[in-house]
């Protein structure tokens, strides 16, 4: 428990940079807001992941406060309290793996997965039949969702660890 | 490395079935649209409760191009969400202000699908209700 206390404390520094990036995930994900379900959200949350590992949870929820302060409260704000969790989570245990190929097919099958979900919160709101009605009026959006997801990733994700792993080096050497 | 190649292949499978199946139970579940002439009505509930029925006869397949074409609602198209209705028969819903919306439902079911992706056939009622919403629970009851 101490030891976790530990890994989760933040210098200054740490906390401006995850303020700083959160607030950078809720503005490029509104500068491509126009563009339907092709989002930078999902990359920028597995890069924290890897370069962060438990500390990830500030930038992340950072982000997600944003959104929810921003938007009024919807069914979706309570997916969004959950599902990043789960693209953090595997990334950080794939961490080790330098292919961009791997990176693109674990955020597009992010993107593919999101309404399966996001659906359970649909279930206990609506019932069994709302739930599934509702995931598979979305499936070409989560299709989409993936497609986009894989694109970012492939050309994105290993460049943009390089900077933040040097960037995150550079702070705590600081 | 070679263990990275595994999963990497793994995860490439899976994405690849996942897709196979996610279009297979969408194509199996898309709404099914019905071509040629149909008459439907339209019931809509203003704020202050008063409530008008409006019978259309349609070439249209879904009910937002219907309701557009007819005149009856006015609205915001995006390519994510398709249709959001602001305006039902000339009374204005503004979520911003006091979240209010106009709520769809298809024979006194909430609707599942927005007006966009809604079909309509021969002989279907739907229902616009001016909506305030005020809280809402996780679990209905609660």
């Amino acid at each position: 428990m101490n030891d976790r206390r530990i890994r989760l404390r933040l210098s200054l520094s740490e906390a401006a940079l995850f303020g700083v990036l959160g607030g950078m995930t809720f503005a490029a994900k509104m500068a491509m807001a126009g563009l339907a379900n092709i989002e930078p959200v999902s990359l920028l949350v597995m890069l924290f992941a890897v370069t962060f590992g438990g500390k990830a949870v500030y930038p992340v929820y950072t982000y997600v406060l944003l959104e929810l302060v921003t938007f009024p409260a919807q069914l979706w704000s309570v997916n969004y309290l959950y599902v990043w969790l789960v693209p953090a989570g595997a990334a950080w245990l794939l961490r080790e793996m330098r292919n961009p190929l791997g990176w693109a097919i674990l955020s597009g099958l992010f993107g593919l997965l999101f309404g399966a979900l996001c659906a359970p919160v649909y279930f206990v709101v609506g019932g069994w039949d709302f739930g599934i009605a509702w995931w598979i009026s979305g499936i070409p959006f989560d299709v989409v969702h993936c497609m986009g997801n894989f694109a970012a990733a492939l050309v994105l994700f290993v460049p943009l660890r390089k900077v933040l792993e040097r960037l995150y080096r550079g702070i705590r050497k600081g | 490395m070679r263990k990275n190649n595994k999963i990497i292949a793994i995860g490439a499978a899976a994405l690849a079935v996942l897709l196979v199946v996610f279009g297979a139970v969408w194509f199996a579940n898309r709404p099914a649209t019905q071509e040629g002439s149909k008459t439907i009505t339209v019931e809509v509930v203003h704020g202050d409760g008063s409530a008008k029925t409006f019978t259309y006869h349609t070439d249209e397949e879904y009910l937002g191009d219907m309701l557009l074409a007819e005149g009856l609602v006015e609205g915001t198209e995006s390519e994510e969400f398709g249709l959001y209705i602001d305006a039902v028969d000339g009374e204005t819903a503004d979520y911003s202000a006091d979240g209010a919306y106009w709520a769809v439902y298809q024979g006194g079911e909430y609707a599942t699908l927005g007006v966009s992706a809604l079909p309509v056939a021969d002989g279907n009622s739907f229902s616009l209700v001016y909506t305030v919403y005020t809280d809402y629970t996780i679990c209905p009851g609660e």
